[in-house]
Order: structure tokens, then C-alpha cells, then sequence
């Protein structure tokens, strides 16, 4: 399948905060309620639709542990778009957001769009986080804010969507650029030099004569 | 049947390298020395005096000194590097160890250690030296020596290395340096730290923020050195480590890798490096293969291939003589067909291969391979053999693909077509093909065959009488060709892969009883299984392969059809064969065969028994088993196959994999089954009995999982443990060392007491020692006293002796006369001198009375005078002329007075004014 842009995102965050469903509820449309821990890195691929051009994301589910943390920032550097998820029922996870903003801003390239995610909006009933907190927290930091389910799906489509949009902003703007691979945006083959040429038929004869000794 | 046929061609040229792998390491360490060799002249052209000095040293080049030599010249070089303090000479020094490096390996290394590390940390903008030491470095960890693969040295050295907290990130460090000499000597470094210590050095990369990333810019770098060095880097860091793996494609490695393949020529080693790299991110790695394929580059892949086998573009139009190709190239072309087959090897996920064959097929690289095999490339039996091991991942249990290359076809010089699978089977049957060719032939076979029903059928088809055409060669006749071939491994390969056009489609084995072969021109006509059977009864205990062969193709014909075993069994011999081989301990072959081999034939027995439905006849054919050979006999040879080697080898990989002919014995594909069948097998005659075969599989299977994951997880406790009491141990450690330092303090204490009571008690003896010696003072001096008495004593004896008292009482008369003679003499001269006084008291009396007498008479002569003055003053003038001028004279004498007393007295009031003038208070009285 062809496409206008490639776009590189990661979706970082705390154990637990259901990055991986995030992943395979956008790639997949399904819901998963048990899912191993993960290691390293996933990843997963979509094709979306931005203003009449076929775009293509591919996005790095990376883990969470606090062990993988040296391993999850070598994939900051890459990548255009990231998702930082916190978990709605989980306060700990919310007070962790400073720390990998940091990490992500440090190690990042500056242009890089950041998405905050408040997962689990449909465990209303053990919510810990309120939505405003969020809201202020997108706010101080500039990022664009939005509380999902991955469960649900809720807003799952448009969080990973939104954000396309907004790094296509960017490239429209002239923000990014889009020849160097290291910020995570890549042109399509069509703007690319030409498709690989199938092999022509220049077969010369068979050869089974050549060799009637058996 | 005829055997005229074409067959894959290959140019052979001169020897072929046996181990492909084997020869790309030589050439790879002979490549890296060769790209050093400017590095090394230029180390010994550029420091002309150094050198000079140096050769002094050795006395002149070739003469080796001594190791200790070497040794005591290495000390004094680094204690140089380390106490000197112009920059020129730590230089020069440094440059010396470097020249000695190589000879003094472990000296260098070890002794100069602190300071390399030193300088890597603390002079990184002195790029000469720090160019140098890295330079050092990693001339120490290499080895000249061919066998590479052996330098404990090296390893021991890197290890030493890395055990310096930072010197990891120092090298990354230098690498991120722009200068020229820094970044290739520290990527230089980084490669013989990875080649020696791989995962140690993986981890600290992977430690470092952006570690990885910035390694792969270096790939960018210009400086097309520093970048192949970068490339020769990433082998060693691409290693069995799936997370640096997975973060280098994130990086786009495949992409840059494509790009410098892109440019360099075709047989170029950079090339290979390349795609060494590749083969590393991409065999075994699910997630890289996935991004491999998202980021369309099997479609560049076959490109890059295409202009491999045809050269580049525009250059020419006909197909390439692989036999004339460089060594490089066919090594690159290799490694390309390598990267295709590890994108859909079997080993991988199935989902990853299905979608990976599907993008092969569609990026026209399966066209591409078929053209390899089919048409006069000449392509060297390297290639050939690759490309059709490619071909047979590609098509594996893949309709689509399979379909695909069964309607390929071989144009031969008469313009007759021959279809792909034909020419399989004609390699494969031709015993002048390498073995290895042939071995990937079959395996190809085999993979059209696997999951493709269809494909099964139309082979079988050929068989059977309708659908023969007249004179021709087909697939099926092939096959029969080959099982009834003399040659023993050609018999193999036609068995298995009829075999595996049966296997688990019941239909066909029906239809292929239908089979009736001619065997001479004449006789007449018999059946395809009684032709089979025939030859297995011929060959009594000989040829084991053969043997194999057939009783694995009866095998799986009679499980998949009761009316096989219907005429299997009428024939009394088959029964008789089966039944005396079971036991037979002294056939042909090795003593693991012949236990294969009875394997075998007790798995024809019981199959013929399970397929067996009239209930008679099974109760005949059980009583006769029973009676002939023993159902524990039976069951125990059974169980003897999963036993065996060629078993467990077999097992292995549906590619059958053999050096040699006689390693072929059993195949993948039926050990499955026997696997699958086992235990329902030896359950008929053993209803109750336990089982302990292979079967089971599944649950056996099952229980190993259980068990390891009870052990994972019991292993994961022990870790955890492991851990607390290795923290604990630390712990105790610390106290012991805490509590041996109390129990130290305490013995000192002691010491300490001990010593102090010694010292307490030696004051008390240094007491009593100085009473002791006042004791002895007072004695002697009682002694003294005694020693006086004892004197006196004596004296007085002596006195008491009549004639010495009588001589001093003499004496002491005599001294008395003498003192009262000296005592009258006094007392006269007293008298003396008392008459002496008194009169000269007299005298005094005298003397006072005329005193007293003169003054009286000078008082009176005064008063005279006084009378005689005034009365010169009353009498006037010169009553006297003698007086007048007496009086005259007195009279101007008193005027001088006067005339002096005035001016006396003006002087005095003179100073009082001054006096007074410098503020001296002057008295009233001084006034007047």
C-alpha cells in the first residue's frame, strides 16, 4: 500500500496504564483483558486518512518497567509523535507524568508532538484523577490532552489520529524536516524515486540439453 | 524408463568452499588487516625519530629482546606516560607502547591501564593522544594469529577492560568526536571490545542514552573509512541481542545499509558486511521482520538481488556466467538469498512467514529464483543450491506460491518445455549432482508437497493408467524411477517423497494401489505395492538406507489405507519378513540403524494391525504377532526408534540436513506421525499397560512445560533469593568485617591492659627496685658506721695497748708545752701594745689642749683684725701711706668685685628672662 507520509510514534508511560491495549485496540479494533507484560519493545502499523492523504503509522509500544527505561529512551530520538499514558485509577501514575516528560523532552527532538492520555475513562467508578488535573497538566506543559478507553475504544481512533493531524500541521508549517529520517517522518514511495522495476524477460534459453549425461 | 533428461546446470570451478560461512571469516580478518596496513606504515613513517630511538632499543629491528625486556621497557614507557609533563614526551611514550603493542600484548595492556583510562576520561580534545591510546588499545586486544576464534588473551585483556566503571562511555565518547584518527581507532576499539566480551558491551551501549542511536550515525559518516569500520562494528553489536537488534531498525539500519549497498560495487565486502548486518536484525526477530516488510523492503531487496544476478543496470543484457564471478560477489548474492530465506524460514512465526512469502511472491523475487533455477545462468552450485533452498521456504505450505512455481517450466535447446517440478525430479535422480544440490532438490520437493493437496494429486495422478500420456516423463514415473534406482540414497528420496504424496490424504493411498508398473520389457505387469514390498523382502539385512526408505513409505501407505493392509498382508512373505527382522541384531549398518530399522518394522506391523478391520483377521494377524515375536518384543522395538539418532536428528528441521548420503534415514515429516500414532499403536495390544515411548507426545510435552515453568518459576524464586541472600551475605560480610574489627579492637584493648599492668607492675618493681636500693644505701651506710666503729674501735684497742698510750699522751704533753708557750708570747705582746695605747692616748690629751689653744689665740688675732679694718675705716685715708696704699689696692680690687657682681647680676636676670620667655616658672625669691 502506498502512502503520502510515514509517521513514528511512540506511546510511553507507567506499567499497567494499558499502553499496550491502546496499541492493539487502534491496529486491531480488539480488546485484550489479559496481556503479558511487555518486553522491550512492540510494535504495530495503521494506515489513516488525513486530509484526503493516506498516512502511515507505525507505532512503537514500548515498556513501561522501570527497568526498560534505558532501552524505552533510545526510541525517543525517532520518533515524531508520542502518546504519554497515565492510568485515570491509578494516582501514582499521574504523579510519574513529570518524570517522563523530562525524559522524553530531554531526549527527544524539540518538534516532537506529545499527546497525554488519561486511559480507563470507563472505570469511572474508581477514578482517582480527575479530568480537570489532566486538563491543567496538558495545559502547563502544552500538550494536547484527551481521556480514552481503551476498553471501550472511546477516543482511541482520534487520540492516535489527533496526533497525525497535529505533526501534519507541522509539516505543513514547515516545522519539521521531513528529509531527515531521525524525526520520525518518512516520505512515501511515490514521492520517492521509482518503485523497484520487476525483472525483465530477458530469460535466455533453458538449459536441460546442456547437461543430457544422467 | 528412460532417463534422459536436463538438469539443473552449474559451472563448477575449482573447488567449491564447503563451509561458505567459514571462508567469509578468513576473508573478513585478511580484509580488516588489509584496510589497517596504511594505518600501520603510517604510524611508522610519521614519527621518524621515535622510531629511530626505538631502533636503538632493539639494536636494530629483527633482533627480539627478551619478554622481560619487553616487559621492563613497557614499565618504563607508561611510568614516562604517567610522571612526564611536557605534552610531547607522554606523546612520545604513548606512541612507543603503541609500536610495542602488538609484541607485548599483556604487558602494554595490563601496565599502562590506569593511564589510558585516564586520558580517554580527562584529555578528550587531545586528539593525537587520545587517537593513540585508543589506538593502543585495541592493537592489545587483537591477535595475529589466524585462530581468532581462540584468543583468551584478547578476551582476558577486554575483560580487564571493562571493568573500568566508564570506559564504555568514554569510547562512545570518542566516537561522537568528528576528528578523523579519534573515530576510527574508538570504533576500532568498540569492535574488539564486542568480538571479545559481546553481551557485557551490548548492555553498557544499550546503557547509555542514545547509545545505539548514535552509533548508527556514524554509518552516515562521509569518510567512506570510518564508515566501513562503523559497518565491520555493527556485525558484532548486531548479535543474538534482540533489543539492540529491534532499536537498530528503529534506527532505520536497514535503510542505510541498502543505501551504502547501493553504491559500492558488486563485489565489493563492504557489500557483505551489509548484509551480514541484515541477516543479524532479521533471523529470529519477529518484530524486525514485521518492520522489515511495513517498510516495503523486500520489494528493494529484490532489486538489489536482480541487479546482483544481472548486473547493474544498463550494463549488460545478458545473463551472467556466475562460475566467472568474483569470490565476493557469489559470497554477496549468498548473503542476499540468505536474507530472503530468514524473512520465510520455518522457524518463525507462521504469520510472519505467510505474509513474508506473499510480499516475495508479489516483489516478483520468487519469479526471479525460478529463473535462477530454470534458465542458463550457469549459476555456481553455491548459489544454485541456495537459491533452491530459497525457493523451497518460499513456496512452503503456501498454495499461492506453490502453484506458482509448479507453472514455471525450463525451455530446453529442442523448444520443449519441461515443467519446474520435472526438472526437480531429474536432479534429484541424477547420482553425477552434487549431493547438496540434490539434498535441496528434494527438500524443495517435499515443500510443494507440504499442505498441498492438490499438488499431491496430480502427482498420483500421473501414476494411474488413464491419465498417462504416451512417452512421456512425468513426476510420478520419476519417483518410481527412484525407488527402484541401485542407488541406495536415490531409493531414499524416491520413497519419502512418494511418501509424502500420501501423507494424511487417505484418498490418494487408495488410488495408488491402483498403480501397476512394468518392471521388464516382457514380465508382466505388477502392482506399485507388491513391486514396493518385493524390494524390501529382497534386501533381507542389507542396505539400511533403502530399507528405511521403503518400510517409512509402507508405513504411512498402510496407516492411511485398510485395503493396503488387505493386500499387504495376503502376500504370506511381507508377514514372514516383518516378523524375523524384528529381531534380527545382525543386519547392515550401525547398531543405531539397525535399531531405526526394527523400529520401523514393528511400526509397519502394528499399523497393518490397526488398519486390519475384519475382527478375525485381526485376531489372526495379533495371535500370530504374539506367537512369532512377543507383543513386549513388538512394543519395545517400537519405542526403540524415538531412541535413536537418527530420530532425534530427523526431528530436527523439515530440511533434511546431511553432509553425507548415508546420513539421510529418517524423515521429518513421518517422524511426526510416528510421534502422533504411537501410543494408539502399542494401546491395541497392550490395553492396560503403561506407556513410556515418545508418545504421549502431547501430554509429555505438556508436563515438560509444566515442569518448566515450575522451574522458571522456581528458578526465578531462587534468583530472587539468590539476590536477598547475596545482599545478606554482603551484609553479614560487612558485619563480620565490622565485628572481626571489634573483636580486633578488643584484643588490641587487651594487648593494651596487658601491657599496661605489665608496665603498672614493672613501676611497683622500679619501686620496690629503688627501696630495694635505699634499703641497701642505708644498709651501706650502717655498714659505713660499723666500719667507723669498727675503726675506732680498733684505735681504742690500739689505745688500750699500754706503750701507744704512754707515746700519745706524750705527744699531746708536748702539744700542751708548746700552746702554753705560744700563749705567755701572747699575753706579753698584749701587755705591750696596752702601755703602747695609753700613751699614745697621753699624746692625743696633749695634741687636743694645744688645738684648742691655737684657736683661742686665732679668734683672737681675727678680732684684731676686724678692730684694725674698722678702725681704718673711721680713721679716713691713708693714715698710713703703707696702709693708704694697701687700701688703694684693696679698694680698686673690691671695684673689680663690684664691677663683676654687676655683671653677675645682669646675666642672671638675663637668663631668669629667658627662662621665663621658654615658660620656666621662676620662684619669687629667684626673682629679686
Amino acid at each position: 500500500m502506498s502512502y503520502a507520509y510515514l509517521f513514528k510514534y511512540i506511546i510511553i508511560g507507567d506499567t499497567g496504564v494499558g499502553k499496550s491495549c491502546l496499541l492493539l485496540q487502534f491496529t486491531d479494533k480488539r480488546f485484550q483483558p489479559v496481556h503479558d507484560l511487555t518486553i522491550g519493545v512492540e510494535f504495530g502499523a495503521r494506515m489513516v486518512t488525513i486530509d484526503g492523504k493516506q498516512i502511515k503509522l507505525q507505532i512503537w509500544d514500548t515498556a513501561g518497567q522501570e527497568s526498560f527505561r534505558s532501552i524505552t529512551r533510545s526510541y525517543y530520538r525517532g520518533a515524531a509523535g508520542a502518546l504519554l499514558v497515565y492510568d485515570i485509577t491509578r494516582r501514582d501514575t499521574f504523579n510519574h507524568l513529570t518524570s517522563w516528560l523530562e525524559d522524553a523532552r530531554q531526549h527527544s527532538n524539540s518538534n516532537m508532538v506529545i499527546m497525554l492520555i488519561g486511559n480507563k475513562s470507563d472505570l469511572e467508578a474508581r477514578r482517582e484523577v480527575k479530568r480537570e488535573e489532566g486538563e491543567a497538566f496538558a495545559r502547563e506543559h502544552g500538550l494536547v490532552f484527551m481521556e480514552t478507553s481503551a476498553k471501550t475504544a472511546a477516543n482511541v481512533e482520534e487520540a492516535f489520529i489527533d496526533t497525525a493531524k497535529e505533526i501534519y500541521r507541522k509539516i505543513q508549517e514547515g516545522v519539521f524536516d521531513i528529509n531527515n529520517e531521525a524525526n520520525g517522518i518518512k516520505l512515501g514511495p511515490q514521492h520517492s524515486p521509482s518503485s523497484p522495476n520487476s525483472p525483465g524477460g530477458n530469460a535466455s534459453s533453458g538449459l536441460g540439453g546442456s547437461s543430457g549425461c544422467c | 524408463m528412460s532417463s534422459t533428461c536436463s538438469t539443473f546446470s552449474f559451472r563448477s570451478h575449482g573447488t567449491i568452499p564447503q563451509e561458505f560461512l567459514k571462508y567469509k571469516k578468513q576473508q573478513r580478518y585478511r580484509y580488516r588487516a588489509r584496510k589497517r596496513a596504511p594505518l600501520i606504515q603510517n604510524l611508522l613513517i610519521h614519527p621518524p625519530t621515535e622510531m629511530a630511538l626505538f631502533r636503538n632499543f632493539f639494536g636494530g629491528g629483527p633482533a627480539d629482546p627478551e619478554e622481560e625486556n619487553g616487559a621492563e621497557l613497557v614499565e618504563r614507557f607508561v611510568e614516562r606516560v604517567e610522571t612526564c609533563s611536557a605534552p610531547e614526551d607522554r606523546r612520545d611514550a604513548i606512541r612507543a607502547l603503541r609500536s610495542l603493542a602488538k609484541k607485548y600484548r599483556l604487558a602494554v595492556g595490563t601496565m599502562g591501564m590506569n593511564s589510558y583510562v585516564d586520558i580517554l576520561e580527562k584529555e578528550r580534545m587531545n586528539h593525537e593522544i587520545l587517537a593513540l591510546v585508543l589506538d593502543t588499545l585495541s592493537a592489545v586486544l587483537s591477535s595475529d594469529d589466524e585462530n581468532v576464534e581462540e584468543d583468551e588473551l584478547g578476551e582476558r585483556l577486554a575483560e580487564v577492560m571493562l571493568k573500568r566503571a566508564g570506559l564504555v562511555s568514554s569510547v562512545l565518547a570518542a566516537i561522537e568526536q568528528f576528528d578523523f584518527g579519534v573515530r576510527r581507532t574508538a570504533v576500532q576499539l568498540l569492535t574488539s571490545l564486542l568480538r571479545h566480551r559481546g553481551p557485557e558491551v551490548q548492555a553498557s551501549v544499550m546503557g547509555q542514552p542514545m547509545g545505539v542511536s548514535k552509533l548508527v550515525d556514524i554509518v552516515h559518516d562521509n569518510r567512506e573509512i570510518i564508515r566501513n569500520e562503523a559497518i565491520l562494528m555493527l556485525c558484532e553489536l548486531s548479535r543474538s541481542n534482540a533489543q539492540i537488534q529491534q532499536l537498530l531498525a528503529y534506527d532505520n539500519l536497514f535503510v542505510l545499509l541498502f543505501d551504502v549497498v547501493d553504491t559500492e560495487p558488486l563485489d565489493s565486502i563492504v557489500i557483505e558486511d551489509c548484509l551480514f548486518v541484515t541477516l543479524n536484525l532479521l533471523r529470529k526477530n519477529a518484530m524486525n521482520q514485521q518492520l522489515f516488510r511495513e517498510n516495503n523492503l523486500i520489494a528493494r531487496l529484490g532489486t538489489i538481488l536482480h541487479s546482483f544476478l544481472y548486473g547493474a543496470e544498463g550494463e549488460t543484457d545478458e545473463a551472467v556466467d556466475t562460475g566467472e564471478w568474483a569470490k565476493q560477489r557469489t559470497a554477496n548474492v549468498i548473503f542476499l538469498l540468505q536474507i530472503v530465506r530468514a524473512l520465510v524460514s520455518p522457524d518463525n512465526a507462521g504469520t510472519n512467514t505467510h505474509a513474508a512469502q506473499k510480499a516475495i511472491y508479489q516483489t516478483k523475487i520468487l519469479a526471479e529464483l525460478c529463473r535462477v533455477l530454470l534458465s542458463e545462468i550457469g549459476a555456481s552450485v553455491e548459489i544454485l543450491t541456495e537459491s533452491i533452498i530459497v525457493v523451497a521456504e518460499s513456496i512452503r505450505g503456501n498454495y499461492t506460491n506453490q502453484e506458482y512455481f509448479a507453472s514455471t517450466t525450463l525451455i530446453t535447446p529442442d523448444q520443449s518445455t519441461r515443467p519446474s517440478l520435472l526438472v526437480l525430479l531429474i536432479s534429484m535422480t541424477a547420482e553425477k549432482q552434487p549431493f547438496k544440490l540434490r539434498c535441496s532438490v528434494f527438500y524443495c520437493f517435499l515443500s510443494y508437497l507440504f499442505d498441498n493437496e492438490f499438488g499431491k494429486t496430480k502427482i498420483i495422478e500421473t501414476l494411474l493408467p488413464s491419465s498417462q500420456p504416451e512417452n512421456a516423463v512425468s513426476t510420478g514415473a520419476l519417483i518410481c524411477q527412484a525407488i527402484s534406482s541401485s542407488e541406495s540414497v536415490q531409493c531414499w528420496f524416491g520413497c519419502v517423497s512418494l511418501m509424502h504424496c500420501l501423507y494424511q490424504v487417505e484418498h490418494l493411498c487408495e488410488q495408488l494401489l491402483r498403480v501397476q508398473l512394468t518392471v521388464s520389457s516382457e514380465g508382466p505387469s505388477v502392482s506399485l505395492l507388491s513391486h514396493v514390498s518385493q524390494l524390501l523382502t529382497s534386501m533381507g539385512n542389507r542396505r539400511p538406507q533403502m530399507r528405511a526408505g521403503v518400510l517409512m513409505l509402507l508405513g504411512v501407505w498402510l496407516n492411511g489405507s485398510p485395503q493396503a493392509v488387505t493386500s499387504f498382508v495376503a502376500k504370506d512373505e511381507n508377514l514372514q519378513y516383518l516378523t524375523t527382522h524384528i529381531a534380527d541384531e545382525c543386519g547392515e549398518g550401525s547398531e543405531s540403524e539397525q535399531q531405526a530399522i526394527r523400529g520401523l518394522i514393528a511400526f509397519s506391523l502394528l499399523v497393518c494391525l490397526k488398519s486390519t478391520e475384519d475382527k478375525d483377521a485381526r485376531s489372526s494377524l495379533e495371535a500370530l504377532i504374539e506367537r512369532r515375536v512377543g507383543k513386549e518384543a513388538v512394543i519395545s522395538a517400537l519405542e526403540g526408534l524415538s531412541r535413536t539418532e537418527q530420530f532425534v536428528r530427523a526431528a530436527q528441521k523439515p530440511q533434511p540436513l546431511a553432509k553425507q548420503t548415508n546420513e539421510l534415514f529418517l524423515d521429518f515429516h513421518f517422524v511426526k506421525l510416528f510421534k502422533n500414532i504411537e501410543s494408539s499403536l502399542v494401546k491395541q495390544i497392550r490395553p492396560t499397560g503403561e506407556f513410556n515411548g515418545t508418545a504421549n507426545n502431547d501430554s509429555i510435552i505438556q508436563s515438560f512445560k509444566e515442569l518448566i515453568k515450575r522451574q522458571d518459576e522456581e528458578i526465578s524464586v531462587l534468583k530472587h533469593e539468590a539476590k536477598r541472600a547475596q545482599t545478606e551475605i554482603t551484609r553479614l560480610q560487612q558485619e563480620a568485617d565490622k565485628s572481626s574489627l571489634e573483636k580486633e579492637l578488643e584484643d588490641v584493648r587487651a594487648k593494651l591492659e596487658a601491657s599496661c599492668s605489665v608496665q603498672a607492675h614493672s613501676e611497683s618493681v622500679s619501686l620496690q627496685l629503688q627501696e630495694a636500693q635505699r634499703v641497701a644505701q642505708q644498709w651501706y651506710s650502717e655498714a659505713e658506721r660499723y666500719k667507723q666503729w669498727a675503726a675506732q674501735w680498733q684505735s681504742y684497742q690500739l689505745a688500750q695497748i699500754p706503750n701507744a698510750a704512754e707515746v700519745g699522751v706524750a705527744q699531746l704533753q708536748q702539744q700542751i708545752a708548746e700552746l702554753e708557750q705560744q700563749l705567755s708570747f701572747g699575753y706579753q705582746a698584749f701587755e705591750q701594745q696596752s702601755q703602747s695605747i695609753v700613751q699614745y692616748t697621753n699624746q692625743n690629751a696633749e695634741l687636743r689642749e694645744a688645738v684648742s689653744k691655737l684657736e683661742s689665740a686665732l679668734a683672737t688675732k681675727e678680732r684684731e683684725i676686724s678692730e684694725a679694718k674698722s678702725s681704718v675705716a673711721v680713721n679716713g685715708h691713708a693714715s698710713n701711706p703703707e696702709d693708704q696704699e694697701e687700701v688703694t689696692k684693696l679698694r680698686s680690687e673690691q671695684e673689680d668685685l663690684l664691677v663683676l657682681l654687676a655683671e653677675q647680676h645682669n646675666k642672671m636676670t638675663q637668663y631668669r628672662r629667658t627662662l621665663k620667655s621658654l615658660g620656666q616658672p621662676v620662684t619669687d625669691d629667684e626673682d629679686e
